[in-house]
């Protein structure tokens, strides 16, 4: 057992020191260099999932917004952050005023409403 | 489990390669612009949407024309660029939203004109796009699509295949037959369509969504065994990197019931 134990610590520190090397040889940092494309972005590009929640959409806008999935009206809620649709419960978040209108981002903050 | 629907694929594959968007010459200088815009002569009081409109470029050569202007896509990251060439631009009569083509948030007959410009053929379902459109025109309003199309059979399956090799998120491109047919099939009529071919230079198409340099063999590859067919569609001209080849862009539109 103890010899299993001082195997693992071993490996551990071998691991690390590896890691270590790697990442002073290349830093591992954003994705992009995953694709393999040797053309990156000029700028990194933010995913939107970090982006605060609220931010200003027009009247206009919301007159015509309705739920993706049975084109129904949509309430604002939560201090403007949530697009809500009463019948099922589904809130389409607000991204930098940016309406996320997915049916499976509506799903993920799904509520429970009354009428639902 | 990765998510690997259509969907999904477009957003990962569209995420990390946006901003080669807002500089990639056929998209932003494609001549299918400007001809839209000749085509559908769009008017100061309409409310547009442009769907799957990647960096904007049709969504911003229309908006100074009309009243409002919708921009969609499906991957947050490419909407992130149009808002940022709406702002550089100064352009302040447009709106963003996240959506899905194929589940459009918006109540029926709100738009005078419907735009989608080289993004069908990422679609996995084109006919409830299609129909998806119709359904929020107003009586009279104008479905305008672009796209590459590719010749009937298995020269264009060939085609398909080589754009599937080249971008995962690439799903079929139409003939224009198919495409007339899809329209119709939705409801529109009055029904135009014009062709232009396109050179593409391969070197920077094949890598511009990230193809690792095994693939761009692969795709060198599939070009020396093309059929004869394939090979007088794409047109190829020259050798390593300045090999070019032709793409045929078509421009279909149709209007919702031409008579209202």
């Amino acid at each position: 057992m103890k010899k299993l134990f001082r195997f693992f610590l071993f490996a551990a520190l071998i691991g690390g020191i590896a890691y270590a090397i790697r990442e002073f040889i290349s830093p591992s940092g954003d994705d992009y260099t995953k694709s393999g494309s040797g053309v990156l972005p000029s700028e990194p590009v933010k995913s939107l999932d970090e982006a605060p929640l609220g931010g200003e959409i027009s009247d206009d806008l919301l007159r015509i917004l309705v739920c993706p999935e049975d084109k129904g009206p949509l309430e604002l809620v939560d201090d403007g952050k949530f697009l809500l649709n009463p019948r099922n419960g589904y809130r389409y978040p607000i991204r930098n005023g940016i309406p996320v209108m997915l049916i499976e981002e509506g799903k993920k903050y799904r509520v429970e409403t009354q009428e639902a | 489990m990765p998510d690997s629907s259509p969907k999904a694929t477009v957003q990962s594959q569209f995420g990390p390669n946006a901003a080669k968007y807002a500089t990639s010459r056929v998209h932003a200088k494609g001549a299918s612009l400007a001809r839209l815009v000749e085509l559908l002569q769009p008017q100061a009081e309409w409310t547009a949407l442009d769907v799957a409109a990647a960096a904007g470029h049709t969504a911003f050569i229309l908006a100074p024309h009309v009243a409002h202007m919708l921009v969609t896509d499906i991957t947050p990251e490419m909407l992130d660029v149009a808002a940022g060439l709406a702002a550089e631009k100064g352009i302040d009569n447009v709106a963003f939203e996240i959506a899905d083509a194929q589940n459009l948030p918006f109540a029926d007959e709100r738009f005078n004109l419907v735009t989608c410009r080289i993004a069908p053929h990422h679609f996995a379902d084109v006919s409830r796009f299609v129909r998806e459109a119709w359904r929020v025109l107003k009586p009279g309003g104008l479905f305008a699509v672009v796209d590459n199309i590719v010749p009937p059979g298995p020269t264009g399956d060939f085609v398909n295949e080589f754009e599937i090799l080249r971008d995962p998120s690439h799903v079929r491109c139409l003939t224009l037959g198919e495409w007339c047919d899809e329209l119709a099939a939705a409801g529109f009529g009055a029904i135009t369509t014009e062709i232009a071919p396109k050179r593409m230079a391969f070197a920077p198409w094949a890598v511009r969504l990230g193809a690792t340099p095994e693939t761009v063999i692969a795709l060198h590859g599939m070009l020396a065994h093309a059929p004869q067919a394939v090979l007088e569609f794409l047109q190829l001209q020259g050798e390593g990197d300045d090999l070019t080849f032709e793409l045929s862009e078509a421009i279909v539109i149709g209007r919702k019931n031409p008579a209202a």
